[in-house]
């Protein structure tokens, strides 16, 4: 079979996120946004989805990224204010990539989630 | 029973696409269902469709169009099984080869694939073509398309489609070439007409 699909890696994350105080959907944007710009940091081509799931609807993002250019959407389905919630990433990239991505990804999640708690 | 498979590399609008194709035709009073492939074992899109109301099928882990074949076979079986949908819409992963899974399909009893659409994302179409791993991907699913749809022309000049469309036809000459935007409903009544459904 002559298909090159076979040349890329996938990996995903699923985390609970509880927020010291009820945070809007702006947050959660910002949330996202902020992964889907570290991540274009890091590799040279990917394929990010995103989405954060709670009890009043999700936000979800999606990028690809390619030569520098990081193309995104990102869609919100949450009206009130919320205070937790499920954060499930998937990321596609190229083989050639390196090291212990999965860990990378939940430490770039953290350092968000701190951040956005901390504003 | 009739499959619309519709495919395209990752980010080409796949997801929205179909969701646009299956309300209209769930309006047209079709039963429809979704099988929504994803090369890694965290299924996203699927979640997505299944929040719009339709019956969703996930197969994941991997690629229906060579390792997942046989999930994929059986994905239908239980659909048609269990629901008796009129219309199932595919979406393979983003680097699987459409024609592989036609073939696939086609070895199915009672299966009437319906013609290729490949979603060609004029956003990103020159970076992809640039890169020559995903050159050959991307190449390999324009040629297999019977429907070449360019997506997202809400957002682009005119010229960069005409450009666009020049490049598509010396790919893949004998396709039909239609122009959409999946997520402003631009062109989804046209492509539904040359599907013929």
């Amino acid at each position: 079979m002559d298909v090159g699909h076979h040349e890329f890696n996938f990996f995903g994350q699923s985390v609970e996120i509880a927020f010291k105080n009820k945070v809007d959907k702006f947050s959660i944007e910002r949330m996202i946004l902020e992964i889907m710009g570290k991540v274009s940091n890091i590799y040279d081509f990917a394929r990010v989805k995103l989405i954060f799931e709670c009890k009043n609807g999700y936000v979800k993002g999606d990028s690809v990224i390619i030569a520098g250019r990081n193309q995104f959407n990102i869609e919100s389905k949450i009206d009130n204010e919320i205070n937790s919630g499920k954060l499930i990433i998937s990321i596609i990239t190229r083989k050639t990539i390196n090291g212990n991505s999965s860990e990378n990804l939940l430490d770039i999640i953290n350092d968000i989630k701190g951040n956005i708690e901390k504003s | 029973m009739e499959i619309i498979q519709v495919a395209g590399f990752l980010g080409s609008g796949k997801t929205t696409t179909i969701l646009a194709i299956a309300r209209k035709l769930v309006d047209k009073g079709y039963r429809v269902s979704i099988i929504v492939n994803e090369i890694g074992d965290i299924v996203i899109d699927g979640k997505i469709m299944e929040m719009s109301g339709l019956k969703v099928k996930e197969v994941f882990g991997g690629c229906i169009c060579c390792e997942l074949a046989i999930n994929l076979a059986q994905t239908i079986k239980i659909l048609k099984d269990e629901y008796k949908p009129d219309i199932i819409l595919i979406e393979p992963t983003g680097l699987a080869s459409p024609s592989q899974i036609r073939e696939l399909i086609k070895t199915l009893n009672k299966m009437n694939t319906k013609p290729i659409i490949t979603l060609v994302d004029i956003l990103l179409i020159n970076e992809f073509l640039s890169d020559e791993q995903i050159r050959e991907i991307i190449t390999r699913q324009i040629r297999d398309a019977d429907i070449l749809a360019i997506n997202k022309i809400d957002i682009v000049k005119n010229e960069l489609l005409l450009k666009c469309e020049e490049m598509l036809k010396l790919l893949n000459p004998s396709a039909k070439l239609i122009k959409i935007s999946a997520l402003k409903n631009i062109g989804i009544d046209e492509l539904i007409t040359i599907l013929g459904v």
